[in-house]
């Protein structure tokens, strides 16, 4: 159990600095013109949708480092939220290879390689949480 | 207090649920497929991308809290955590309601009123049970 739990710190950290980049990429991809386009009704939706996602990735990131022993098996509610967060994070996996559009991914190469390997170390790590933090 | 909280949190689990019975109509009511068609690919798988995330992690929420109820009700540190971080969030939601999402933008008609006045109601009462469970248990 203990040998996850640094590897879960740090899984903390990069959840913020995901959520972190949040930041940039609304300017990066134009959010503000783009979204002139829309109905006032799913502007908002859209806006509302990024502000939680942000809000949901802090708190990850600091449930992470707070409760790593619990996630790390220490309770069965840590257990069970290991696992969410690796059906969460493997499932971005799975969208930012296949899912995502491939032109953008073509000109960002250097940032693409770098979500897509934070989402599977997240996935990979929750995923040895949730199954007992390889005793 | 604790067989208040053991229906509460039963109550709340499944009224996760209801949220997301209202959010697999959204696309539909709200017309997104004519209005993302005019975002480039990116900005509109993006868009679906966070509706996808967004519909998983309430699954988790009303999961987590049927599932670990016990636990939740019991209030370690976890649960209390847990807890505090769902009330929050329903609670920004309810405030983003009545701020952002006001009901000058939403679609015309009765039903969206209605449905406008329920989701906020529902809204309203889970940020209550979790925050009045993490009350609870820090005050004993």
């Amino acid at each position: 159990m203990k040998t996850v739990i640094p590897y879960l710190v740090v899984a903390g950290a990069i959840q913020w600095l995901i959520a972190s980049a949040n930041l940039v990429i609304p300017r990066k991809l134009r959010y503000a013109e783009n979204l002139e386009r829309l109905t006032p009704i799913v502007r908002q939706v859209f806006v509302v949708h990024a502000i939680y996602i942000v809000g949901v990735l802090l708190f990850f990131g600091a449930m992470s480092m707070v409760f790593a022993t619990d996630l790390a098996g220490g309770s069965a509610l840590g257990r069970c939220v290991s696992a969410f967060l690796a059906a969460f994070w493997l499932a971005r996996v799975g969208v930012q290879l296949f899912y995502y559009d491939a032109a953008t991914k073509r000109a960002n190469r250097i940032a693409h390689a770098a979500f897509t390997a934070m989402f599977a170390y997240l996935g990979v790590v929750f995923a040895v949480a949730a199954l007992g933090g390889a005793r | 207090m604790n067989k208040l909280f053991d229906v509460m949190l039963w109550l709340a689990g499944a009224g996760q649920f209801c949220v997301l019975l209202a959010s697999v109509q959204v696309p539909y009511r709200m017309g997104w497929k004519e209005d993302l068609a005019k975002l480039r690919p990116v900005n509109r798988k993006l868009m679906w991308t966070y509706g996808f995330f967004i519909v998983m992690t309430i699954i988790a929420f009303g999961t987590l809290t049927l599932v670990l109820h016990d636990e939740m009700l019991r209030g370690g540190r976890t649960a209390i955590g847990l807890a505090t971080f769902l009330g929050v969030f329903w609670l920004a939601r309810v405030v983003l309601d009545f701020t952002v999402h006001t009901h000058a933008d939403w679609p015309r008609g009765i039903r969206f009123v209605i449905a406008h006045v329920l989701l906020t109601t529902l809204f309203v009462v889970l940020a209550t049970t979790y925050l009045s469970l993490v009350v609870w248990h820090v005050c004993n």
